[in-house]
């Protein structure tokens, strides 16, 4: 399965995803937050070892890098990470809060990035609250400007909650007033911090649908394309070979469209949330090349595939729930 | 907060149920056509059984088309009294310097069209932004 190939028929869009959070060193500390990170985490991925694994990940053909933290504008390296992605030709995105996004910091990024993914969740009040930090909101859309006079494009994230599908309309129309590109809605997760800030926050199946139909109508009526990363029973059907991986199993990309790098080196396939046992293991012990031979010759690939297809399974047969992260799915079966 | 306890869908389902049209509305606008001189060439009701907007289309020939005007002001004293999202209404002038007919479309209420469930999957698992 090559990427570059006229059709990638994998679940995350355009071309197989390298993750990477090189640190979880962040300006905030936010309630949801699945790496926990916050302003006194330190440490961070040494350069020299994430160069080495952007080389690997081009070779096992991952086209994306997408680094997340933390905060992405407090890694030093940050523009030569970007910088040597480009270089292999890779698509480049940042997930940033916003906050940080002076004219300053981003000239020397704008070059580098192919799209940047600001984090907004809510009106102002919903937003400051999950952030934790009164003026978070004012000050995100602040700097808005500073994108725009970049030329960097740019998108938001709304992490959807039990219950804040009510706010999606408010984002989509700050999107289009803004000029954002588009709006990406991302099931909270419960992991990390979330875990024990917002339990019982988990979007069930109705909210998901929900989620679905409203970005459904308010792509149309607003013109920013609205994506929620969810499926319906119906497209798990229609669609199993997208989410299933064939058998037998050769190479990563295969069954890890995404693929986690962690602050603490750790490469985990598709999601934080998969258990640990179904690691590659850690970049500080060996090349992510290594890890991902090794990981393939131990079946930890047929592995990952079983959980899939029981995930699959169990999903299509479960009329009681009309939509799911499909990703928050497999891992609770591992 | 209070409002968190609540389902996100459940504030949704009550701000559209909130959005339909009320029989006292519906009434304001049959009253303000009957006065007016235009001819009503169209007429689509949105929302099925929970209305939430009405669309018309309007004639004015001759004499009548400058009284265009009360019915554009009705329309947005209609939407400062029962909200909605309106959309400028569309105006087609028949007839320059002197308009022999106007068409004035006019939006009450809600009109958006409603999506349809998107099909295509291509990011929708999630792991990564998608582009």
């Amino acid at each position: 399965m090559n990427p570059e190939e006229s059709c990638w028929c994998g679940p995350t869009g355009i071309a197989p995803v390298l993750q990477v959070h090189p640190s979880r060193l962040c300006n905030l500390a936010c309630a949801h937050c699945y790496t926990s990170s916050g302003p006194r985490e330190q440490g961070e991925l040494p350069w020299e070892i994430l160069a080495d694994c952007l080389n690997d990940a081009y070779k096992l053909g991952y086209r994306q890098l997408a680094v997340s933290g933390g905060e992405p504008l407090l890694y030093r390296s940050l523009v030569n990470l970007l910088s040597r992605a480009r270089a292999l030709g890779m698509i480049t995105t940042v997930t940033s809060n916003g906050l940080l996004l002076s004219r300053d910091a981003l000239q020397p990024l704008a070059p580098w990035v192919h799209f940047m993914a600001i984090s907004i969740d809510g009106r102002p009040g919903e937003h400051d609250a999950l952030r934790c930090r009164k003026g978070a909101f004012d000050g995100t859309v602040e700097n808005l400007a500073n994108l725009r006079a970049a030329g960097v494009a740019f998108g938001f994230i709304f992490t959807l909650t039990q219950h804040n599908i009510d706010s999606l309309e408010f984002v989509v129309r700050l999107a289009a007033a803004q000029g954002a590109k588009r709006v990406q809605v991302h099931p909270l997760t419960l992991h990390g911090r979330a875990l024990k800030t917002l339990p019982g926050a988990r979007p069930d199946g109705v909210e998901l649908v929900a989620a679905l139909l409203e970005a459904s109508r308010l792509g149309d009526e607003l013109g920013v394309p609205v994506q929620v990363d969810a499926l319906t029973v119906e497209q798990l059907l229609e669609y199993r070979s997208h989410v299933v991986p064939e058998r037998p199993i050769t190479q990563l990309i295969q069954i890890a469209p995404v693929l986690v790098v962690e602050a603490d080196g750790v490469v985990m396939p598709l999601t934080h949330e998969i258990s640990r046992s179904l690691k590659l293991g850690s970049l500080y012990e060996a090349r992510l090349q290594w890890l991902a031979e090794c990981w393939l010759a131990m079946d930890q690939g047929e592995r990952l595939a079983d959980a899939c297809e029981r995930t699959w399974s169990e999903l299509s047969a479960n009329v009681d729930s009309p939509a799911v992260y499909w990703y928050d799915e497999v891992a609770a079966r591992t | 907060m209070n409002t968190q306890v609540k389902r996100g869908s459940e504030k949704l389902l009550a701000a559209w149920k909130a959005r339909a049209l009320t029989e006292e509305s519906v009434k304001e606008i049959a009253e303000a056509l009957d006065k007016s001189p235009a001819k009503v060439e169209g007429a689509n009701v949105v929302g099925g059984t929970s209305a939430t907007g009405v669309q018309v289309s309007l004639r004015y020939d001759g004499d009548d088309t400058p009284l265009c005007g009360n019915d554009i002001l009705f329309w947005l004293k209609w939407h400062r009294i029962h909200g909605g999202a309106p959309r400028p209404p569309r105006i087609i002038i028949n007839g320059i310097p002197f308009p022999e007919i106007i068409r004035l479309d006019l939006d009450f209420g809600h009109v958006d069209v409603q999506g349809s469930l998107v099909q295509d999957i291509a990011g929708k698992a999630g792991g990564g932004f998608a582009l």
